[in-house]
């Protein structure tokens, strides 16, 4: 009795902020030196069964004004570690899987990041029922209500900016998240930010064949061959063509693209691992690298995504990594025991996986376009939103989502033009930005899918004057 | 402000110049705070006297630029006829009104922080360009912007997207409006400056060869000026038909930036210097600072310019160059006690033979017939 009113009476006292205490990360293996600012590791309830994962690092100065942004990597089924280790977070994994070396251009330099492993089943993220079939709005729903006890957990946090951030898949967690999010007005959402984001099926798709051969990777013959089976009076229909010869076509640049080795998430990034097949074993594991997001309506590659999921082989010892990329360091990182332990990983939580096959191959794509959500976000206007994208990436080409943005039909505020970073004392062009009303598009030149892993600089300069409400 | 020589090509016969105002050694912006509003254009009616010619004057605008205290900032209302006009009006002829007013840029706009020093230009025969400094973070007069601009083709009815046209990055003292040129043909010119708040400010210019549609990459004009410090602006520069001699110009206080081809290549003109030379100004100085150059009807310049610090009165102080801004003799500089001058940078336009002016001293415009004539008595208010 006597405790649970001194606890009643503390937030009164202002003696103490309200973060669980349990959650605080107070020892870190592979780092040379403890950070300065505070960190915490635990789990988000959501529903009866569902514990996600969340790691939030706090901003290293301020962090009481700084705004609160939320990650999510994503697959669907991809976890936001990969985010925080490799990305931006404030220390990242060496190749060495033991070691963490602070990051210079880490974005809790200037915002409280929250990573959260999302859906279940994803990283860390379990279910005590093992069910991991979800679906978009399912997620969405989740995804808030993780957010939600978050806050319950940091009240401290309710009332600063909110920012809702993601990459790859995350281009359709986040809008779908923001809906909940702008609905409810206990919390303070000011923008969102998609990098890399599928935006759309159809104009991924589409865009990705002009991508592909505008930078050198298709032949003028099956180009032409191209233009002549997929197009009539000036448009393209590269991804749901009914025409065969169309489709034969495109199983061949779609052959280029995605399985000939070239690393999709970084055309100029050599593919860790080297050229890889489709399909191969790695000891027990048959390993994927097809995380299913494009040319979802080529019957060939449907039906083997069905089949992959239906194989005997499928049911237990399957991985899923993301193809080209050597996610090695930081699972040998979160799986040693003693990183378990110092993130409060409980021992019922599974191994942690970059990607979760299991939740992708049973994850039920409802959305085909972001349209309505971003009309939705836009029409509230008091939000700020970004479209960025590193303009290498194949996985979501920046072409699909400068050609989505423009779909949106919103005034142009500032024509496109190039905008600058500063590298030692000299400006650089970071890409290029084009901003309609509160909605910019902008590109980071040079950089693939996981922008901030390619150009550390030019995205934080990016991410700082989105959060800032700066000029880009 | 009549146009001489051929429009096109380099060294238009003639020899006409391109006279730029400019002034050393501090730029100074002028306007409080956002937004800024566009007020396009002005239309002169003239009352109907004798079947004259009238009708004609449709189509006259008149430069005003300031701000009324309650109003934070006009853009340059500055539509340049594009030739002199078949009747010359006397300012009891003309009833400026306000036809429309536009919001061109709000802070905020594009995340950019304030937009100030707002310049017009006549950019075409119906259309318009405005331009404005866009400063990144704060409203301040140093540090990084972008010099933003916005087209119209209808007269200002409708106005396109923000171009940024420079972008000077992440600069601590960055760049600063500056000079509009319509140079004819199409081609405008726009000139700015470069760490103008510090020891070595440069001078640059951007060219447009559509009528602001497109623009180049910057190109300093620094070591043309022989390293002299140079700000120029804000305001706008003429061209002019008069020829002179040549004779190098001064250090320091006004001076004029003239090009005999059309903005490819620069020299300074005729300056005048501030008082005592080279020493800290002190109140009650002689430091002609911002200032805005015109041509009278009977092809003299007159340039009037901000009395930095007050010498003789809290107004504005008029040179005169009667070659083409070759030189600005001290002893034709003259004050105007009408033309009340907090230190600000105004705005003056000359067309169908009225002296236009506008300040944000002072609720009111007043016009003159010419150098020297009195100013209309009867003002506009243009703030809110």
């Amino acid at each position: 009795m006597g405790l649970s009113l001194l606890l009643a009476l503390l937030p009164l006292l202002g003696l103490s902020r309200a973060a669980p205490a349990a959650d605080e990360v107070t020892y870190l293996p592979g780092l040379p030196k403890q950070p300065s600012f505070r960190h915490f590791s635990g789990y988000l309830c959501v529903g009866p069964a569902k514990r996600l994962h969340y790691w939030f690092v706090e901003a290293q100065s301020n962090p009481e004004s700084s705004p609160l942004v939320l990650w999510l990597n994503g697959g669907p089924g991809c976890s936001s570690m990969e985010g925080f280790l490799k990305e931006h977070g404030p220390f990242l994994i060496q190749p060495d899987g033991v070691t963490l070396k602070y990051n210079e251009y880490a974005w809790n330099k200037i915002a409280n990041m929250l990573y959260l492993e999302s859906p279940a089943g994803v990283g860390f993220s379990y279910s005590d029922d093992k069910k991991y079939a979800t679906n978009d709005t399912e997620v969405a729903h989740n995804n808030y209500l993780a957010l939600k006890e978050f806050l319950r957990l940091f009240p401290e946090y309710a009332k600063n900016e909110l920012f809702l951030t993601g990459e790859s898949y995350g281009g359709i967690y986040i809008p779908t998240l923001a809906e909940w999010v702008m609905q409810d007005p206990s919390l303070n959402l000011k923008g969102i930010a998609v990098g890399n984001g599928l935006s759309s099926y159809e104009i991924n798709d589409n865009s990705l064949v002009y991508f592909a051969y505008y930078h050198g990777l298709l032949g003028t013959q099956l180009w032409k061959d191209l233009q002549a089976f997929c197009c009539s009076q000036g448009k393209c229909n590269f991804h749901d063509s009914s025409n065969l010869n169309c489709t034969l076509k495109m199983e061949e640049m779609i052959h280029i693209v995605e399985e000939s080795g070239l690393n999709i998430y970084n055309l100029y990034a050599p593919c860790a691992g080297g050229v890889p097949g489709d399909l191969r074993y790695e000891g027990d594991y048959l390993i994927t690298h097809d995380l299913g997001n494009s040319f979802i309506r080529m019957p060939l590659r449907f039906s083997w995504r069905q089949n992959l999921f239906r194989m005997p082989v499928a049911r237990k010892k399957v991985r899923m990594d993301p193809p080209c990329t050597n996610s090695t360091a930081p699972s040998m990182y979160l799986n040693s025991a003693a990183v378990r332990k110092a993130l409060h990983i409980p021992a019922e939580a599974p191994e942690w996986q970059v990607c979760s096959f299991d939740v992708n191959r049973s994850y039920k794509r409802l959305f085909m376009q972001m349209n309505e959500q971003y009309l939705k976000l836009l029409g509230a206007m008091k939000y700020r939103i970004l479209v960025y994208n590193g303009d290498v990436d194949m996985a979501c080409n920046f072409l699909g989502d400068e050609w989505f943005v423009d779909s949106l039909c919103q005034k142009v505020q500032v024509a496109r033009r190039p905008w600058l970073y500063t590298e030692g004392d000299e400006n650089q062009i970071g890409g290029f930005v084009k901003e309609f009303t509160n909605i910019a598009f902008l590109t980071v030149k040079g950089a693939g899918h996981m922008v901030p892993t390619d150009q550390p600089l030019a995205a934080f300069t990016m991410f700082r004057r989105f959060i800032k409400k700066e000029p880009y | 402000m009549a146009a001489g020589g051929s429009p096109r090509g380099r060294g238009p016969p003639g020899g006409t110049k391109w006279p730029i105002n400019g002034f050393f050694p501090h730029f100074c912006a002028c306007f409080s705070a956002p937004p800024l509003f566009g007020r396009c254009p002005f239309k002169s009616r003239p009352r109907p006297r004798g079947g004259g010619g009238g009708a004609r004057g449709g189509h006259v605008t008149a430069a005003l630029k300031g701000a009324a205290p309650k109003m934070a900032a006009l853009v340059a209302l500055l539509a340049l006829a594009a030739a002199a006009r078949a009747w010359v009006a006397t300012p009891d002829t003309v009833r400026p009104h306000i036809v429309q007013e536009q919001l061109l840029w709000t802070a905020g706009s594009g995340s950019v922080a304030a937009f100030r020093i707002p310049l017009l230009l006549r950019a075409g025969p119906r259309a318009l360009l405005a331009c404005a400094e866009g400063r990144k973070v704060s409203a301040g007069d140093a540090g990084a912007k972008f010099i933003a601009c916005r087209r119209s083709s209808d007269d200002g009815a409708t106005w396109g997207p923000s171009r940024f046209v420079a972008d000077d990055g992440a600069a601590g003292d960055g760049l600063s409006l500056g000079a509009a040129v319509a140079a004819g043909g199409g081609r405008l010119l726009l000139l700015f400056a470069r760490g103008a708040h510090g020891a070595a400010p440069e001078t640059f210019v951007l060219r447009s060869p559509d009528g602001g549609r497109s623009w180049g990459p910057p190109h300093n004009l620094t070591g043309l000026l022989g390293g002299r410090l140079f700000a120029p602006g804000p305001g706008y520069g003429i061209q002019v038909r008069a020829e002179g001699p040549r004779r190098p110009g001064g250090r320091d206080g006004v001076s004029c930036l003239l090009s005999d081809d059309g903005g490819a290549s620069w020299r300074l003109g005729g300056t005048l210097r501030a008082l005592p030379y080279g020493a800290p100004a002190r109140p009650f100085d002689f430091t002609p600072d911002e200032c805005q150059p015109y041509e009278l009807p009977d092809g003299s310049l007159a340039i009037n310019i901000r009395n930095q610090n007050f010498f003789r009165c809290r107004c504005r102080m008029v040179a005169r160059s009667w070659d083409g801004g070759e030189s600005l003799p001290p002893g034709a500089v003259t004050f105007d006690p009408v033309l009340v001058d907090p230190a600000v940078a105004a705005g003056v336009a000359v067309t169908a033979g009225l002296v236009f002016f506008s300040n944000p001293a002072h609720e009111s415009r007043r016009s003159s017939r010419s150098h020297g004539d009195p100013w209309g008595q009867e003002g506009l208010q243009v703030g809110l």
